[in-house]
């Protein structure tokens, strides 16, 4: 597992957070903050960074800097955090972890914490390379509404080669915020759950009344601002048998979303706790999915499957079954190991528990 | 507060469901009380919410709802920007002489008829003008691979100047030579070809002589052996309606995987020596609906190896999957310079295959400007407002507008006007009759449509059908 969140001995002459990249030794300008370059000490077999500020030791073992990889230094807490590493599927911001929904199989259940520094990301921002993708995830990203679309407009001025994915329950777009949604329309993807055709069966999977309704609300104005959507849809017990009303109803009123992700559940935090009630095994049964695809697609939903094994899906469908889980919490099993498709699979998150997980894992649909 | 209605046209399907459709393509099937509510304005709770789900009703412009069509309707009225697709005639000589060759050709030893240096140069320019990095040639003829030669310095162009271009060839595989295999094996390039039969059709209508069709099949079999089926697709010409099932079952053999059924097109220099065609709209149709049936039938005993067929599977595709907007003969509006061109051997710029025919003919001109002098905006403008089936007065009222086509074109070809009734045209007729003939099938329930509909829809051939709710009561 790759570590995000790094520690180490600080001994930098600042104490305020700055963003910096990592750059050659060669390259190193030593008056600007703006780039570290990495330093390992082979007789002692210390890894250092070395800032304009001085060096800080890195702590944790098996960390592989990259080239051109944006890190954003906590001096406060001897922590930094891999803004943007190159070579990575995905990059994200953790901008907080307080939600207004409680989804039963939230991977992330909401905490009184939030991390959002938008000054020091807009100064990471500047550094990372042409044409990044950056995720910005929580809890609900939302909840600070003005302050987002204030750094989304930021760096569409100052770097609009650069796009966002950022995932919301999409409770929180007003009337006022279209024109500034429409100015960054273009540059943002907006990942948004919806889990029902069934008003009721959506808010009870989020936990919250009227959620559905203000979810449509906001679908209005995103499609009057010309937003990209990608519409997440984890699937359990609980709506598997209604996904094809909810084909139907993408189909009729959500034709203009970029994806549809269906996906599959990730063992931790309250999915972790409410497996047993929420996990559809599709290695099982892949009926109900079969139907809600053929439908999708015959009618051009551009539909994606997320976190799905490969081998847990019928070969006829493994076209549209993509390799969603980001590197740093990807892992393979045992049953993995002769498998030749494992550069094209999904695999399996790092908390994947095998006995409790899919039934017929290389099984049934070779 | 009530709702508002967008407009909607109805058509009756069989003796008990009509089609409602509306502006942006939104249908459903119903029966003739159902519809003389609607009509009438006289809708129960049940009918208005199914209305609203199938995007029928809004309550005021800017609504949800309107936003919503608003979308579909442009969707399916959209081109590209940029020209995306060139077809070009590198050549107009050939080495054989096709019965019925649909583009003009010149005898192989004719001197002129050829691209020159300064036509590629012009050519370039004007590619670098109006596309972006992405586009399609095709190589026309005559036969392109006369000039192997120029087929090579197009694509060493794209490749220098960093195109992400695709390649295809249409060619009658009569001669492989070293120099056009290397061309054949880029993963960028594609081959088309002709197969009207098995080899004593391929040699009565195409070759003519026993040693060149022995070749053709010769050549056919080395390119799918060595590069696989996926690098090659071949299109019939029917001249003989009898032949219709049994080429079916000989491209089956081939194991291609793509049929095109129509009927021979009787156009440019062919039109001469085969008056005939102008009444062959309706048997065609007949055997066109019983070659489907053969096809479906055919796929539905199948585990794989499934067969589509292409004129099907486009106006299939107009229907349930807006966007579908790339293919010339069926869509709306049909503008001319928007993005597609064809590039004549002189540099003549053509808005379709069809149009370069009528214009060699005589008939009419309808070249829209050349590579050396560009573009002639006013005939341009003049065209295009003949491509927009929104603004005829026969196409508005039909329940398939939203799905179908305009080919003014194809009208000048037939009848020397493009003012007739549309109802009393080909392409009006033959295009009535597909979409009657989808609809009936998806009211049949028969599970080999169903498959054939999932299937030519999606790649994947299943009794699922690929819609739930279309038909109300």
């Amino acid at each position: 597992m790759i570590k995000i969140t790094i520690n180490a001995n600080y001994s930098f002459q600042r104490k305020k957070s700055f963003a910096s990249k990592i750059v050659s030794k060669d390259d190193y300008i030593p008056h600007d903050e703006n780039n570290v370059y990495v330093n390992f000490d082979e007789s002692n077999n210390k890894l250092f960074l070395v800032s304009k500020y001085g060096s800080i030791e890195i702590i944790d073992d098996d960390i592989k800097f990259e080239l051109n990889e944006v890190l954003l230094f906590y001096n406060n807490i001897n922590q930094l955090r891999r803004f943007f590493r190159p070579s990575a599927n995905s990059n994200a911001i953790l901008l907080t972890e307080q939600c207004d929904q409680r989804c039963i199989m939230c991977s992330q259940p909401p905490k009184d914490k939030r991390y959002d520094d938008f000054p020091l990301f807009k100064n990471a921002l500047k550094l990372c390379p042409n044409k990044s993708i950056i995720t910005i995830s929580g809890g609900e990203p939302t909840l600070f509404m003005d302050e987002l679309l204030d750094f989304l407009i930021f760096a569409k001025k100052e770097r609009p080669d650069i796009t966002f994915h950022i995932l919301s329950n999409g409770q929180h777009f007003k009337k006022e915020d279209m024109k500034n949604l429409k100015e960054v329309s273009s540059n943002v993807l907006w990942g948004i759950p919806l889990y029902s055709h069934l008003p009721n069966e959506h808010d009870d999977i989020v936990s919250k009344d009227g959620a559905y309704d203000k979810l449509f609300h906001s679908f209005s104005l995103l499609l009057e601002a010309g937003s990209r959507i990608e519409l997440r849809t984890v699937l359990m017990k609980q709506n598997i048998k209604s996904l094809l009303k909810l084909s139907d109803l993408i189909i009729n009123k959500l034709p203009w979303i970029e994806i549809w992700a269906m996906m599959q559940l990730e063992y931790i935090g309250y999915a972790k706790m409410n497996w047993k009630k929420i996990f559809f095994d599709n290695s099982e049964n892949f009926e109900f999915l079969e139907n809600s695809i053929i439908h999708a697609l015959s009618n051009k939903i551009n539909l994606n499957l997320y976190n799905f094994p490969l081998c847990t899906v019928p070969q006829k469908f493994r076209k549209i079954a993509r390799p969603s889980i980001s590197d740093w919490k990807k892992k393979f099993i045992k049953e993995c190991e002769n498998c030749e498709k494992k550069s094209v699979c999904a695999g399996f998150f790092e908390w994947h528990k095998n006995e409790i997980g899919y039934k017929n894992i290389g099984r049934k649909f070779l | 507060m009530t709702y508002n209605y967008f407009p909607y046209n109805f058509r009756k399907i069989d003796h008990q469901y009509f089609l409602v459709s509306n502006i942006s393509g939104n249908f459903f099937l119903c029966k003739k009380e159902t519809l003389d509510k609607i009509i009438h304005k006289k809708i129960d709770n049940n009918l208005e919410k199914y209305l609203l789900q199938k995007g029928f009703l809004f309550k005021e412009q800017g609504d949800f709802n309107w936003n919503n069509n608003k979308f579909k309707l442009v969707k399916r009225k959209m081109l590209p920007e940029k020209i995306g697709y060139y077809m070009i005639v590198p050549t107009l000589r050939c080495n054989i002489n096709c019965s019925y060759c649909q583009v003009s050709r010149v005898d192989q030893s004719t001197n002129g008829y050829d691209w020159d240096d300064n036509t590629l140069d012009h050519f370039f320019k004007f590619v670098s003008k109006y596309s972006d990095k992405n586009i399609k040639i095709e190589f026309q003829g005559g036969e392109p691979t006369l000039r192997v030669d120029i087929i090579k310095k197009v694509i060493q162009w794209a490749d220098k100047n960093k195109y992400k271009a695709e390649f295809a060839i249409c060619t009658n595989l009569l001669n492989i030579n070293q120099e056009f295999e290397e061309i054949i094996a880029r993963d960028d390039v594609h081959l088309s070809t002709s197969i009207d039969g098995s080899y004593e059709i391929q040699k009565n209508q195409r070759t003519k002589s026993d040693d060149l069709a022995k070749n053709f099949f010769k050549n056919f079999e080395y390119v799918s052996n060595k590069y696989g089926l996926d690098k090659i697709s071949a299109l019939p010409t029917f001249y003989d309606f009898d032949q219709v099932v049994p080429t079916i079952d000989f491209y089956e053999s081939l194991g291609l995987k793509t049929i095109y059924l129509r009927p021979v097109n009787f156009q440019g220099f062919a039109r001469k020596k085969h008056p005939i065609s102008k009444n062959l709209t309706e048997e065609w149709g007949k055997i066109y609906n019983k070659a489907l049936d053969y096809i479906f039938q055919k796929n539905y005993n199948k585990k794989n190896n499934f067969m589509m067929e292409f004129s099907f599977l486009t106006n299939l595709r107009r229907i349930f999957q807006p966007g579908s907007n790339g293919h010339v003969d069926l869509r709306n509006p049909n503008f001319a310079s928007r993005d597609n061109f064809i590039v004549d051997y002189n540099g003549v710029l053509f808005p379709s295959d069809e149009a370069r025919m009528i214009s060699r003919i005589g008939l009419v001109d309808l070249s829209l400007g050349n590579i050396f002098d560009g573009l002639d905006s006013e005939k341009i403008s003049n065209y295009n407002w003949n491509q927009i089936s929104d603004v005829n007065s026969d196409c508005i009222h039909c329940s398939y507008q939203p799905y179908c086509g305009i080919d003014t074109v194809d009208d000048l070809s037939r009848y020397n006007r493009i003012d007739l009734p549309k109802i009393k045209t080909n392409f009006c007729q033959n295009n009535l009759r597909k979409f009657d003939d989808i609809f009936s099938r998806i009211l049949s329930n028969k599970p080999e449509n169903i498959l054939n509909i999932t299937g030519h829809l999606t790649g994947i051939f299943s009794t699922i059908p690929p819609f739930s709710d279309i038909i109300y009561d």
